[in-house]
């Protein structure tokens, strides 16, 4: 018998690819303790080569190996050199533009119709609460808190109401004003859109309660006759705003209708693929909501011109509208 | 006889499934506690002066970028992994095996609002929010909110929704060392010899893949302590069920003796697995071999 017939068939399976393994291995290494570009472009080009050629040899070894230390070996490194070759090649910043130019209204257009759904779910609230306030002014307590008020209640004079809606802050406090704004409003955005994840039910409460607020505070102004003036104060920032929190109540009612209705898969299927596309969705609505606070916290306290503040409104309208509808199509 | 961790399948782009193991429970929590902490330090350190420049509305941002931006920034920029993951060798990976997007990381870490901070904050100052409510709401309510927020404790996977949201799976990938092979007399130090043991085909068809198994295991600890005795029983038990015939083996030769009863028999498996494709028959015939007493 000669030496090489009494080894078996793996001895000489592992002389021929060792030496691969461990280049690999090398890469591996270097790129788990710094970063992909640490490694230079010669390694980044074996990089795959020798990837795939360890995944060939563990798809073998696995059908005629009976080695476990190599086979445990061939695993994880197939597994770890898998995690480095895959790795996500672009930086926040890098995704941006692509982002804003074709992934964020592609994603909004996915689901067109939670979006009609969840405006109509707001515009249902504040109707409802300014049929309810019109008609008795006391109702106005049952939409809105004290915190939520802050003196605009049926108790405060006209004079008082109109002030709220031209107030100026001092210079310095603006910056700080628009990033509560932000901060505040990315919160609801955010967990409006989580609250998917519970069936749905919780978005759709809390769009019709946004609506009420908003509902019963135009109601008390229009019982006023500060009708005009107050649009002029909500819709500068609220076009932007509101539509980023419809935005992110539709991606939360896309999700929940994927967890009570799978569709055609398996339910683990059709949430991971609803989510990735919603993950989009919101982050593109708390970018919105980022302009919409710079807009009501700085623009909305400096100009008080009614005229610019509807036209303002109306350019950002138009300016949404076309964006959502056109941007990122594909020439036909 | 299974001592890993549950798993989780992941199928390359290349059609081939790599085997992970799924991060425990623990580690996930450890993980974010150390991240929190580093948010946390962050906060502090940075802080001060931002508020001292830019003002308060420099911390609310601040803040913001911290709470939402860490863990979405750290595992695009470092493969899936934050500096708590990291520590325990964790990283996010997709389900399906394709490579991780801004949107996938973006939907995972935004639902931890709703499943982690909304149920800590509700449970923390319940007051706050269920004040006015009969105990039974408020027992719901708990239950509930538990339920949210120990989720990944009720599946195998250690899966928190936001996982199933996304589609990404939480795994372990630590190195692993490539021992020297057993059957390989030329690797290591010993110079390559004939072999001093012949076994006969007959008697290599009685064990199979899992004795072979428990074999490896037992050589790669022949040097700790008990390893000598377990050898000299080990090998009394092998004689004694192949029939050798070629007499005693001494303490000194058993080492030998089963390193290269060993190689012969995994030679004669893997020819029967390479053979096996083929001949499917040939193959359960040894797979079904009668297990040692």
């Amino acid at each position: 018998m000669s030496e090489r017939q009494n080894h078996p068939w793996s001895v000489q399976f592992r002389r021929e690819r060792e030496a691969t393994w461990r280049e690999l291995e090398g890469l591996v290494e270097r790129a788990e303790k710094n970063q992909l570009d640490s490694l230079g472009a010669e390694a980044l080009a074996r990089l795959p080569v020798l990837y795939r050629a360890t995944v060939s040899s563990l798809s073998v070894a696995r059908a005629s190996v009976l080695d476990t230390s190599l086979l445990e070996y061939l695993e994880t490194l197939a597994a770890r050199a898998y995690l480095i070759v895959y790795a996500p090649k672009r930086t926040l910043f890098e995704a941006l533009a692509p982002f804003l130019g074709r992934g964020f209204p592609a994603a909004v257009r996915s689901i067109g119709w939670h979006v009609a759904v969840a405006a109509a779910l707001l515009l249902l609230g504040g109707a409802l609460a300014f049929a309810l306030v019109r008609a008795d002014a006391e109702n106005y307590y049952l939409f809105v808190d004290a915190g939520m008020a802050q003196g605009r209640d049926p108790t405060a004079s006209t004079e008082e109401l109109r002030e709220t809606l031209f107030s100026e802050h001092g210079e310095d406090g603006l910056m700080t004003f628009a990033m509560m704004l932000f901060t505040h409003n990315s919160g609801v955005g955010i967990l409006t859109f989580g609250l998917g994840l519970l069936f749905g039910l919780p978005v759709v409460l809390l769009l019709v309660y946004n609506g009420m607020l908003i509902g019963a505070m135009t109601a008390l102004f229009h019982e006023r006759g500060l009708a005009i003036e107050w649009w002029s104060w909500i819709l500068p920032h609220g076009v932007t705003e509101l539509t980023a929190i419809v935005l992110c109540g539709a991606a939360g009612l896309a999700i929940g209708q994927r967890v009570v209705f799978p569709g055609r898969h398996a339910r683990s299927h059709e949430l991971a693929e609803r989510g990735r596309a919603m993950g989009a969705v919101v982050a593109g609505a708390v970018l919105m909501l980022l302009l919409a606070g710079f807009v009501e916290g700085v623009f909305r306290q400096v100009v008080h011109d009614l005229s610019v503040r509807y036209g303002m409104a109306a350019g950002f309208g138009l300016a949404w509208l076309a964006y959502f509808v056109r941007a990122g199509r594909r020439p036909r | 006889m299974n001592y890993a961790r549950p798993q989780v399948t992941i199928v390359a782009p290349e059609g081939v499934p790599l085997r992970f193991g799924a991060a425990a429970a623990s580690e996930r929590i450890v993980a974010f506690g150390l991240d929190v902490a580093i948010q946390a330090t962050v906060m502090l350190l940075l802080g001060l002066p931002i508020a001292f420049v830019f003002g308060a509305g420099g911390v609310m941002l601040l803040w913001f970028l911290l709470r939402h931006g860490y863990f979405v920034w750290f595992e695009t920029r470092r493969n899936g992994a934050t500096p708590g993951k990291k520590r325990f060798h964790l990283r996010v990976v997709r389900a399906d095996g394709g490579p991780l997007t801004t949107g996938i990381l973006v939907a995972r870490n935004l639902s931890r609002e709703v499943e982690c901070f909304l149920p800590m904050v509700m449970l923390l100052a319940p007051e706050q929010w269920f004040d006015d409510h009969t105990g039974l709401v408020r027992a719901f309510a708990a239950v509930w909110l538990l339920l949210l927020l120990f989720f990944p404790l009720f599946n195998v996977q250690r899966l928190r929704l936001g996982d199933l949201l996304a589609g990404t799976r939480v795994v372990v990938s630590p190195p692993s060392e490539l021992l020297r092979d057993l059957a390989d007399g030329r690797a290591g130090s010993e110079p390559a010899k004939a072999a001093r043991f012949v076994f006969q085909e007959a008697q290599l068809s009685i064990y199979g893949e899992h004795e072979l198994h428990v074999l490896e295991d037992l050589l790669r600890k022949a040097r700790a302590p008990g390893g000598a005795a377990a050898l000299a029983a080990v090998t009394a038990k092998i004689t004694v069920r192949i029939g050798w015939q070629g007499g005693e083996i001494p303490p000194a030769e058993q080492l030998l003796f089963l390193r290269e009863f060993y190689a012969a028999q995994r030679r004669h498996l893997e020819h029967a697995m390479l053979l096996g494709r083929r001949r499917q028959r040939k193959k359960a015939a040894v797979r079904s071999a009668p297990p040692p007493r």
